[in-house]
């Protein structure tokens, strides 16, 4: 059994865990390298071809990183010819996602001749998506590091029924508007997705478990 | 008139048959592939009670024995369906989802759960039989032909008189399932998925199960059980495992088959090997046995 | 009626069985019948009185058929001298009452209630020697003969000559002397026994006591007077002490190793262990122990 599942708690999109996701559009064409962090040290790297034709929306698992790492027995960014390389159409997506372990992860996309990132995923800029969920019942608040205000989020405790508990659909929210609600409401393990409009890093913290 | 008779009065062989049934001990555990799911059995018995009625035709009748179950459990073992968080759309097209969220399993494969049944409440203890006495000669099956008796002594390759009940055809139904069978499965389950989810905090706990649903239905759909649970479990444990049938066997074959009521050395020892000297035996002819309504006679001839 | 109605083990031996038993014993255990000289136990099949019947594995297991012991001393010759002997039980047989006939009637003539009746048939030889073995193995020196009033003249000399008797000398061995064949006699004795239980609760015994021994047509009276007292006292102080029974200990091994039974004499029988019906029977009760 997964016991890690239940570990994540909180959730940062600036540090990416099981159960939280950020989503980036590039319009851009080019090569573009990208960089894979824990705790600020590079554990991984990797291309991304944005190309016409290519497939409209990808997903790397930055988790994957680690494990690659642990397998080759070496150091950081010395993939050689296994560097992995994605494709995605100009104008896709990407889904920059964590699929196995308790580590918290953090991605840089650019192209190495700029100094600017194309996408840092500690700070997400407009356009850009943040989906999570959260599972432990409980009161929460949601906050933007890069902005003020916070809203309380509630999770209620799932209740046994007669029928197998499934999640509703994930409520859909821009963070600017987050930000201005007074509360927001999810059951366990139901997702939430947001769209970001300017630089943000949201951050969601639990304060009180409910039990 | 024989040379030889020896008989045992009906409570010289009551105390017989208490000794022989205070030294019965059969444990024993298995189990079998039933495709969407395993079943086995963990049993430790004992006996008790019971008397012994020797009858005027030739026959013993063993009443009223108890089956003393120590432990008697029996386990179900099923895959129950993974259960994963996640997966929900990101971002929805008019095409379909263009990004989902990945699925994150909280079992790496379809996690085993053993459902674990206390059987003992089940389990119609009281046994009853008849048999009659057989008497039997024993040649050592290793003892080669032409071997001479002294040769075979040597060896512990005697050849034996043996005294058995040979029983009749035994119909015991072991088992009586109950209406609160279906409890005791849910019951089980309960127990089994608490155990399952083990590291796991109570909230977490909680979602597992809730998101597993009412456990007995997902059972009972992998099981495919009917509505009538009982008969569902005394197939299974009765019939699929053969465990009624498995008791009722160690049972004949301890009191008859397995355990000789009595065994005498042919050719019989008079005198024992001494300082290089053969030892001193008599060959027994016409060795027989039969029960009256008071006693058990024993009579053979001296060869 | 049941064989158990008093007790709970219940056995009976006939006299048929018994005496089976006995030829089986003789045949297979035959040192325990026969004794003789290393001369009789050399060539035993010739030289014994009676012949014997040998089990065959007896003689393919090496097994004696005869006890061998020192020969029959001949008295005054300091045992240097000595004769080939042989002595065989040569038949056993028990009579339970009522009797088959045949007792002595100076035992009575038939068997009482409760008495058994036992026959054995000794044979027995000594070995004669013949006038070449006197002649061979002469007696063994003795002093010189004294010639009365000569002791004077002989005086200075005697007591060198005493220097070279023979009983200065280390003693000869001991001399079998030699026979082709033993003199042969048998004995038909008979003797009348009952039994008893003996002793406390605690050590009770089942014994043999001897009623009385006849030596059937051995002359003169005094001989046979003799020869009976030797045997009965040889039954009364080796015989009947091996054949008791002590019923505490009495304790035989259930199969499989199940446990053991240990018996002891059933209290009700007027008669326990009784000898009629030409059987030994037995009443005991039990107690079954891990």
């Amino acid at each position: 059994m997964r016991t890690e599942v239940f570990q994540q708690i909180g959730v940062d999109s600036g540090a990416l865990g099981l159960l939280s996701s950020s989503v980036h559009r590039f319009d851009r064409p080019g090569t573009f390298a990208g960089t894979a962090y824990v705790d600020g040290v590079a554990r991984g790297e990797y291309d991304l071809v944005v190309e016409e034709g290519g497939p409209a929306a990808a997903q790397i698992d930055l988790s994957a990183f680690g494990a690659r790492r642990a397998r080759r027995g070496d150091g950081c960014c010395d993939d050689g010819p296994d560097r992995p390389t994605y494709h995605v159409a100009v104008g896709g997506y990407v889904c920059f996602c964590v699929t196995s372990g308790a580590e918290r992860w953090a991605t840089v996309v650019g192209d190495p001749r700029e100094r600017a990132a194309e996408f840092d995923s500690r700070r997400l800029e407009a356009g850009d998506m943040f989906a999570a969920s959260v599972l432990r019942p409980g009161r929460y608040s949601v906050r933007n590091s890069f902005g003020k205000g916070r809203t309380e989020l509630v999770v209620p405790p799932v209740r046994r029924g007669k029928e197998p508990y499934r999640p509703a659909e994930p409520v859909r929210t821009r963070m600017g508007e987050v930000a201005g609600r007074k509360s927001l409401r999810l059951g366990q393990a139901q997702g939430v997705v947001f769209t970001v409009a300017g630089p943000t890093r949201i951050v969601i913290d639990l304060d009180e478990a409910i039990h | 008139m024989a040379d030889i008779t020896v008989a045992a009065s009906e409570a010289a062989f009551q105390d017989f048959f208490d000794h022989v049934r205070d030294n019965f001990a059969f444990a024993q555990a298995d189990s079998v592939d039933l495709g969407p799911f395993t079943a086995g059995y963990d049993i430790d018995i004992r006996l008790k009670d019971g008397s012994i009625d020797l009858r005027g035709d030739n026959t013993v009748s063993i009443k009223e024995l108890d089956i003393d179950p120590v432990k008697f459990e029996g386990y179900v073992g099923i895959d129950l369906p993974g259960r994963c968080f996640g997966g929900f759309c990101i971002l929805p097209t008019p095409w379909g989802c263009a990004i989902r969220a990945p699925r994150i399993c909280v079992f790496d494969d379809d996690p085993d759960i053993a459902l674990t049944l206390d059987l003992a409440p089940f389990l119609r203890t009281e046994v009853s039989f008849i048999g009659s006495l057989l008497t039997q000669y024993f040649v050592n099956p290793n003892r080669p032909p032409g071997m001479d008796y002294l040769t075979a002594e040597d060896a512990g390759l005697e050849n034996q008189w043996q005294v058995f009940i040979d029983t009749e055809t035994v119909d015991i139904d072991l088992f009586d399932f109950a209406d609160i069978a279906g409890d005791l499965l849910e019951a089980a389950l309960d127990t089994a998925i608490d155990q399952l989810l083990g590291p796991l905090p109570g909230w977490a706990k909680d979602l597992v199960k809730a998101i597993f649903g009412p456990v007995i239905d997902l059972v009972r759909a992998i099981l495919d059980l009917p509505d009538d649970l009982d008969e569902w479990l005394s197939d299974l444990f009765g019939v699929s495992l053969g465990l009624g049938d498995l008791v009722t066997q160690v049972l004949l074959d301890y009191f008859a088959r397995q355990y000789p009521i009595s065994v005498v050395e042919d050719p019989f020892p008079i005198l024992g090997p001494s300082n290089g000297l053969i030892p001193v035996k008599v060959p027994l002819r016409d060795f027989a046995v039969r029960v009256t309504d008071d006693e058990m006679v024993a009579e053979a001839n001296i060869g | 009626m049941a064989l158990t109605d008093h007790s709970d083990l219940y056995g009976s031996f006939h006299e048929r069985g018994m005496n089976r038993i006995f030829e089986h014993v003789r045949a297979k255990r035959p040192s325990l019948f026969n004794y003789g000289t290393q001369w009789v136990a050399d060539r035993w099949e010739e030289r014994l009185c009676c012949p014997v019947e040998v089990a065959p594995e007896v003689l393919q297991r090496n097994n004696p058929v005869v006890t061998v012991e020192g020969h029959l001393p001949v008295p005054g010759t300091g045992g240097v001298y000595g004769l080939n002997w042989a002595m065989q039980v040569a038949d056993v047989r028990i009579d339970i009452h009522p009797g088959d006939g045949g007792l002595p009637k100076e035992l009575g003539g038939e068997l009482h209630d409760q008495q058994l009746s036992l026959f054995v048939k000794i044979c027995a030889g000594v070995g004669c020697p013949g006038p070449r073995a006197f002649e061979q193995f002469p007696p063994a020196p003795q002093p010189p003969f004294e010639i009365p009033g000569s002791e004077d003249r002989d005086k200075p000399d005697r007591d060198h000559d005493k220097d070279d008797l023979p009983r200065d000398e280390p003693p000869a061995l001991p001399v079998t002397l030699p026979v082709e064949e033993l003199a042969c006699f048998e004995l038909d004795v008979y003797a009348t026994a009952h039994a008893e239980v003996r002793g406390p609760a605690h050590a009770r015994t089942v014994e043999l006591v001897l009623d009385g021994l006849e030596i059937v047509d051995i002359a003169p009276e005094g001989l046979e007077n003799s020869l009976e007292c030797y045997l009965e006292t040889m039954l009364r102080y080796v015989v009947m002490p091996r054949l008791r029974i002590l019923l505490p200990v009495f304790v035989f091994d259930l199969p499989l190793g199940l446990g053991s039974v240990a018996v002891s004499a059933a209290p009700a029988p007027a008669h326990n262990p009784a000898l009629e019906d030409d059987q030994l029977k037995v009443f005991v009760d039990m107690e079954v122990t891990p």
